[in-house]
């Protein structure tokens, strides 16, 4: 009986374990011309609430789709920046802004965190 | 007899998994046949090419990895996610364009569910034409 509460013990822990399933995907899309991606490590600045001084073009629209089971816990926009950085830096663009979040659920105990974002590029140096 | 109680346990463990719901390939149910039954049409005013863009964003804004990508078909699954309960996941979604005039395109969305995780799977032809009205009012 001991060895019984044992093992049905380590199946429940092991359906939890699985049950903390997280699935994140990013991905670009060009609002017009193409532009190289930006160096690896290149830091992508962020504009939550206001917009950059220099001038600049909006040259890709950015999206990061979290996707959490039940035991997971909820998503939150950090979550998803480095991804959303990421998504800027390989589409070539300087810095993010327009940052907008839904959250949303499928079956009860999977949560959808969606971002999207604009990404610009400086048209005049500092 | 120790034996035969922990194969008992093990079988239950086992089948305790894969009701919650194990992971496996998306079965297609429909062949992508333009003009089959199955599905939900739209039309949009707009070129071809940037409905097919507002078909990849809202493909990956309903957690869909896009696995073939044509200018006119588009397809895409849903991978499983094992839940404490039925998970989610196991869709394939395939989207047929079809060029009416320059500024007019017909857009079919499909979506089909698999056996395994059915329970947890859902139909997702209204979210993905949402996302792509969405996308193409901007």
């Amino acid at each position: 009986m001991k060895e019984f509460t044992r093992l049905f013990g380590l199946c429940l822990v092991a359906v939890l374990v699985v049950s903390c399933a997280t699935a994140m995907q990013g991905r670009f899309s060009m609002l017009g011309q193409s532009y190289p991606p930006k160096p690896a490590g290149f830091d992508v600045q962020i504009f939550r609430d206001d917009l950059p001084k220099r001038p600049y073009v909006k040259i890709s629209r950015l999206i990061v789709h979290i996707e959490r089971t039940l035991m997971g816990g909820s998503s939150s926009i950090e979550d998803a920046l480095p991804e959303l950085k990421e998504q800027a830096r390989l589409s070539g663009a300087d810095a993010i802004i327009d940052i907008q979040q839904s959250v949303s659920s499928v079956a009860a105990e999977t949560e959808i965190f969606n971002v999207t974002a604009t990404g610009i590029r400086y048209t005049s140096p500092q | 007899m120790k034996t035969l109680k922990l194969i008992q346990t093990l079988t239950l463990g086992c089948l305790m998994i894969f009701l919650v719901g194990c992971a496996s390939e998306p079965e297609r149910k429909t062949p992508p046949v333009p003009g089959a039954s199955e599905g939900t049409n739209a039309v949009f005013n707009q070129p071809c090419a940037t409905v097919q863009k507002a078909v990849l964003d809202a493909l990956t804004l309903t957690g869909f990895d896009i696995e073939k990508q044509e200018p006119t078909y588009i397809e895409g699954s849903r991978p499983h996610k094992m839940g404490l309960f039925v998970g989610s996941g196991g869709e394939t979604m395939e989207v047929w364009l079809t060029a009416k005039a320059p500024n007019i395109t017909e857009v079919k969305v499909n979506t089909s569910l698999s056996f395994r995780g059915v329970i947890g799977q859902r139909n997702w032809d209204d979210d993905v034409l949402a996302e792509m009205k969405k996308t193409l009012s901007k």
